[in-house]
């Protein structure tokens, strides 16, 4: 078991890059927080030591796209109604980013973690299909199908990258 | 584009209150797994202890049961039938009456774990002995044992009954035939003689030889023998006037 502030230390690092992820794939607060814990719960646990801190890093969204599906697929879950909506989400962030978020959250689940990986924490297509586990070519054709649909949503928007 | 979505997710912060309460639910759960850990130790501790127990037990069990299987009999008969059972080492392990004097002469006796030479001293020196041993009785020791060991299992039935000074035989018997004379409730010794009657008289039976003595047996051998001019190849037909022994045969009876 790793020990409390090494613990910490993560989460004070790691915080909004877990929250970013569990909050695209579940879209409400308290699933997300679930989910979050959840998380740092595995990794407390984990006693495996980490080659650095990018292995941490991606140890760390491998284990929360891998939590936000499980907790999807739960039969129960997927059936409950979320107490709270998205547009309460959303409100919290400033109109002139709103457009831009709700187009990718609206993305299909299978573009949503390659936009974001990619366009946020700026790994490259081989990098994220070890995160993910696809081939590096299933990456570049859903991130370019993901870019199209994106440009779609935006009016037709050139999205850089 | 890039940038806009790098503001669009800025504005999703994990607050403190998220990263309090996941630090004191890491914090919990620490707890749980710690004194989790601490209360399974002595329950593994519990289980290695037990399975070196087990073993443990089950070598000392094997040991005993190896040590006390009985390897090798002595069957002692005049009228009273007693049959020794020894294990490995020559300690007698199990001592069995096969009629009611036999009864009677072991109802006094603790044999069990002595070394076959003493136990037998004991038979044949009991007081209770002196009416079944006479002029006229004969005392028959028959051996049954693999071939290695019953040699030394003979010399030392030899020097019993030459240190008791009584008229006796010892005879070497086919170990075949214990569980055959213990089904039929007789000591191997008498059921040996009787393979041995039943040769010349086949309407003699085992409840016949029951009820015989020794002697008696080997008087009607004896002149069968004599009368069919018979004679065992195996038997050693010289006569010690003492201790005398024979192999897979008996002996002529004075």
């Amino acid at each position: 078991m790793r020990s409390e502030p090494e613990v910490n230390h993560a989460v004070e690092k790691y915080a909004d890059m877990i929250k970013h992820v569990c909050f695209y794939h579940l879209k409400n607060h308290a699933d997300a927080e679930d989910v979050f814990q959840n998380v740092f719960l595995k990794y407390m646990l984990h006693d495996e030591p980490f080659n650095n801190a990018e292995h941490e890093k991606a140890w760390l969204l491998r284990v929360t796209i891998n939590s936000c599906k499980d907790y999807l697929n739960d039969f129960f879950r997927r059936n409950k109604i979320p107490l709270e909506t998205l547009a309460e989400i959303e409100a919290e962030v400033p109109e002139e980013h709103r457009e831009v978020l709700e187009a990718v959250l609206s993305l299909p689940a299978k573009y949503k973690d390659i936009i974001y990986l990619h366009y946020y924490e700026g790994y490259k297509a081989d990098e994220i299909g070890k995160i993910l586990g696809k081939k590096e070519n299933t990456i570049y054709s859903l991130l370019s199908r993901g870019r199209k649909i994106l440009k779609e949503k935006l009016g037709g928007e050139e999205i850089d990258g | 584009m890039t940038d806009k979505i790098h503001k669009a997710f800025d504005n999703i912060k994990a607050d403190n209150r998220l990263k309090e309460s996941t630090k004191q639910f890491l914090l919990a759960n620490r707890k749980n797994q710690t004194s989790l850990a601490l209360a399974k130790r002595p329950a593994l501790q519990n289980k290695f202890a037990i399975a070196c127990l087990a073993i443990v037990l089950a070598a000392g069990i094997r040991g005993y049961l190896w040590i006390q299987s009985p390897v090798s009999y002595i069957s002692i008969d005049v009228n009273p039938s007693i049959e020794l059972a020894l294990n490995r080492f020559d300690r007698v392990v199990s001592v069995t009456a096969y009629n009611p004097e036999g009864e009677e002469i072991l109802q006094d006796l603790s044999l069990k774990g002595k070394i076959y030479t003493a136990a037998i001293d004991e038979i044949v020196e009991n007081q209770a002995m002196d009416i079944y041993i006479t002029e006229d009785s004969e005392l028959i020791f028959t051996i049954a044992a693999n071939n290695s060991h019953e040699n030394n299992i003979s010399t030392g039935v030899q020097r019993c009954c030459g240190h008791s000074g009584h008229s006796s035989h010892s005879i070497s018997a086919d170990p075949g035939i214990v569980p055959q004379a213990h089904d039929n409730g007789l000591s191997f010794g008498k059921y040996y003689a009787y393979l041995q009657l039943v040769q010349y008289d086949d309407t003699i039976t085992v409840d016949d030889c029951r009820d015989m003595s020794m002697s008696e047996i080997y008087r009607l051998i004896t002149m069968y023998e004599y009368n069919t001019g018979y004679t065992d190849p195996y038997i050693d037909s010289t006569d010690s006037g003492g201790c005398h022994q024979s192999h897979g045969g008996h002996h002529h009876l004075h």
